[in-house]
């Protein structure tokens, strides 16, 4: 009896030995992002996998056995992830990481949305109340969202605050740089018209002048029709578009489709870490974005 | 007076406006609600779904009505043996849900929730009928309590096993499996009282939980007394709550497979008044009911949009106590009122064994397709001489979005019986094809595994 009360205990006893601090983040671009400014301070984990549709993560049990003994959750915002990580958060019952908790960290609150429907209805498809929420696709939204979680870190973690400084600075300056080759590697394809599968891409591509000429979904969430891609073919050649960008979880029948018909080119280009084999942090995401846009 | 109307008014309206019924002409009106009061941002999260459909059945609804899943029925030729016999009277075809042929409404559900405050969240959940508007699920949850310690009190669904506490509109088939049908009845374990859950501090999924409950189900449980001629008390009433469950629920990854595993037990007094074909005879169980119930889940990503799922779960329980009853030779329509002597009074042993299974597996081929199949069996039930009792299910269903779905389903139901009188029942084969449609509005669900 003695015995299991001990192992009972052992279990109770918080795991705070190591004082490192615990980050789970929803998507792995986040997770990434914690890497660079926590460094060696923090252990990161990513629930959702890169290459999934980030609409529709399924909940794992285990997503909550690690939201239970997490110090932060950082999650994107703007209703991306909050279907399905607020479940996890209800069923993790850990006070710091509730919706206003010190360890409650939504990003889409740090950086200006884009697309925010003058009205809403689900007659519109997926829409999000608060805007486009693929906001991280803009490398000048990047340097926002590291120093949101410099000082969520800082804050829960004063004692390192000096070092999540010196990580944020050294993680922008070569953020600046690698901003201003992509910026030059961009200019090849400047002015250019392409379609994409959803408003996956709107904050990347607003950032670079490119204009987006039709989505192959008729609204957001909802496959193409046939009629939809027939009237989208008209499209890509009145517009003179060359480019289909498709992300690497819709199915890409249809952006074949069109291709066949018009000569139109497909680039399937990643979208979060992980979603490609090159695309194995925030740096090479982009890096592998703008490389397969502009071979 | 004035004001009071006003703020009504006000709330309706930012009400309105939160389910995106806000028109564009009503625009300024809302934001002059909202600016005044913005009661709006306090609105708790509500969603409404209604369920209809049509159905083909083989029987007519006559017919249909007079059937049961024995093991629920009273069985005179457990009489006979004295050794089962059990109280419950059959599986309720009455709910709304493809109760007639024909076009039917299944069910509406309003469901409510919002933060209390920084300790407690409150879920309401209310079930609509046709004609009826009941409380599903009405309970708080505590969001702050320390070392993975969670509580939730009021009235909700046991997590008994696993498809007990999903509402209907959730689960991959239709109907509710036979098995949780026989033992917790129509509507499940749905019970007042209160659940402490405690999460493990491990890197895998590990839960124990522990419900107390009072105890008053359809099928299984009860705490009524029994009192003759107003004096003599044969059982005595249970004051505080008869029913306690425990469970363990487990879950791990392994490469693309994502395993949930629970193990369930439930124990409870079974103390209830019965009666048998509307007034025949009456009676009165007093025993106790352990319930035993493992449960597994699979599920296998291929991508964002097709998985396969397999999930099985098996029941088993044993009722033993005593049951009452006026002697059967006399043509007796209540116990209660010809007790003057005891010989009267029959007073037998009961035990009885109830178990079931079902599995099924669901493929979600394509992004807006899916088809199962789901074997579903009665393994021992009070009438002994049918065997095992299987229905056989076959599903195809169409999503497309998660907020609506049509579903096509045929069962091949063998487990139903006519029960004609005391002595003599017989086995009926019923064949049915159901149209389901599922609609859901308001809040977004939240997404479950």
């Amino acid at each position: 009896m003695n015995k299991i009360i001990l192992i009972f205990l052992f279990f109770l006893v918080p795991v705070s030995v190591c004082a490192k601090l615990k980050v789970v983040a929803s998507y792995q671009y986040i997770a990434s992002l914690t890497r660079e400014i926590g460094g060696d301070l923090v252990d990161v984990v990513a629930l959702s996998q890169g290459n999934m549709d980030p609409h529709t993560v399924m909940p794992r049990p285990s997503f909550i056995a690690k939201a239970a003994r997490a110090d932060l959750l950082i999650v994107n915002g703007a209703s991306l992830d909050e279907a399905w990580i607020s479940p996890i958060i209800t069923q993790a019952g850990n006070p710091a990481i509730r919706k206003g908790g010190t360890g409650y960290l939504d990003l889409s609150l740090c950086v200006r949305l884009f697309e925010v429907p003058a009205s809403l209805s689900r007659a519109y498809g997926d829409v999000h109340p608060e805007g486009n929420p693929h906001f991280h696709l803009d490398p000048d939204n990047v340097p926002a969202i590291a120093r949101a979680i410099r000082e969520r870190l800082s804050k829960l973690d004063p004692p390192h605050s000096g070092i999540y400084t010196d990580h944020e600075s050294g993680f922008k300056a070569r953020w600046m740089k690698k901003s201003s080759e992509w910026s030059a590697a961009m200019k090849i394809i400047a002015g250019r018209k392409i379609i994409q599968y959803h408003s996956l891409y709107y904050y990347f591509f607003r950032r670079y002048g490119i204009e987006t000429a039709g989505f192959i979904e008729p609204l957001p969430g909802i496959p193409p029709s046939s009629k939809h891609l027939s009237l989208l073919v008209g499209t890509i050649r009145s517009e003179k578009v060359d480019l289909i960008v498709q992300d690497v979880y819709h199915p890409d029948d249809a952006a074949r489709y069109l291709s066949r018909e018009t000569g139109a080119r497909i680039v399937k280009i990643p979208h979060d870490v992980g979603a490609v084999e090159n695309a194995k942090d925030i740096y090479l995401l982009f890096d592998e974005i703008i490389l397969r846009l502009t071979k | 007076m004035k004001n009071i109307c006003i703020f009504v008014m006000s709330v309706i309206v930012c009400f309105c406006s939160s389910l995106g019924y806000g028109a564009d002409a009503d625009k300024s009106v809302v934001e002059n609600a909202s600016a005044q009061t913005n009661y709006g941002k306090f609105i708790p999260d509500i969603s409404l779904i209604i369920d209809f459909g049509y159905l083909y059945r083989n029987m007519d609804n006559g017919s249909f009505r007079n059937t049961v899943i024995p093991g629920t029925v009273y069985s005179s030729r457990a009489l006979l043996d004295r050794s089962i016999y059990f109280p419950e009277q059959g599986a309720g075809h009455e709910n709304g849900n493809s109760a007639v042929r024909g076009f039917n409404f299944n069910y509406g559900e309003l469901a409510l929730s919002s933060a209390v405050d920084p300790y407690f969240d409150l879920f309401a959940i209310f079930h609509l009928q046709r004609d009826g508007f009941e409380v599903e699920e009405a309970y708080a949850t505590t969001s702050s309590l320390p070392l993975g310690l969670q509580v939730k009190a009021g009235k909700f669904l046991s997590s008994f096993g696993r498809i007990n506490e999903q509402h209907g509109h959730v689960w991959s088939f239709f109907d509710r499996p036979l098995i949780s049908m026989l033992i917790f009845g129509d509507e499940g374990l749905n019970e007042l009282g209160a659940r402490l859950t405690w999460l493990a501090p491990l890197d895998f999924y590990l839960l124990f939980g522990g419900e107390v409950l009072n105890g008053e189900n359809e099928q299984s449980f009860g705490r009524e007394g029994l009192k003759v001629l107003d004096a003599y008390t044969l059982v005595r009433e249970q004051s505080g709550p008869a029913l306690y469950t425990g469970y363990m629920k487990t879950s791990f990854d392994a490469g693309g497979w994502v395993f949930l595993a629970g193990a369930s037990f439930a124990r409870g007094e079974t103390r209830k008044e019965y009666s048998v074909n509307e007034a025949q005879m009456t009676g009165f169980i007093s025993a106790a009911t352990m319930v035993f119930g493992g449960d597994l889940t699979a599920k296998y990503m291929f991508d964002s949009y097709r998985y396969i799922a397999i999930q099985g779960e098996y029941i088993w329980s044993v009722s033993k106590g005593r049951r009452y009853s006026a002697a059967l030779d006399l043509d007796l329509t209540h116990l209660f009122t010809v007790i003057e002597s005891p010989g009267c009074l029959l007073e037998q042993h009961v035990r009885r064994i109830n178990s079931g299974l079902y599995a099924q597996l669901v493929a979600h081929f394509a992004r807006m397709w899916g088809a199962g199949v789901r074997y579903d069996v009665l393994l021992q039930t009070g009438l002994k001489k049918y065997g095992r009792l299987p229905r056989y299910s076959a599903m195809i269903e169409f999503t497309p979005t998660e907020f609506s779905r049509l579903r096509l389903q045929y069962n091949h139901d063998r487990s139903l019986v006519r029960q004609y009188n005391e002595m003599y029942s017989s086995r009926r084969i019923n064949n049915e094809v159901i149209l389901e449609a599922t609609m859901a509005i308001g809040a977004h669900a939240a997404h479950s595994f």
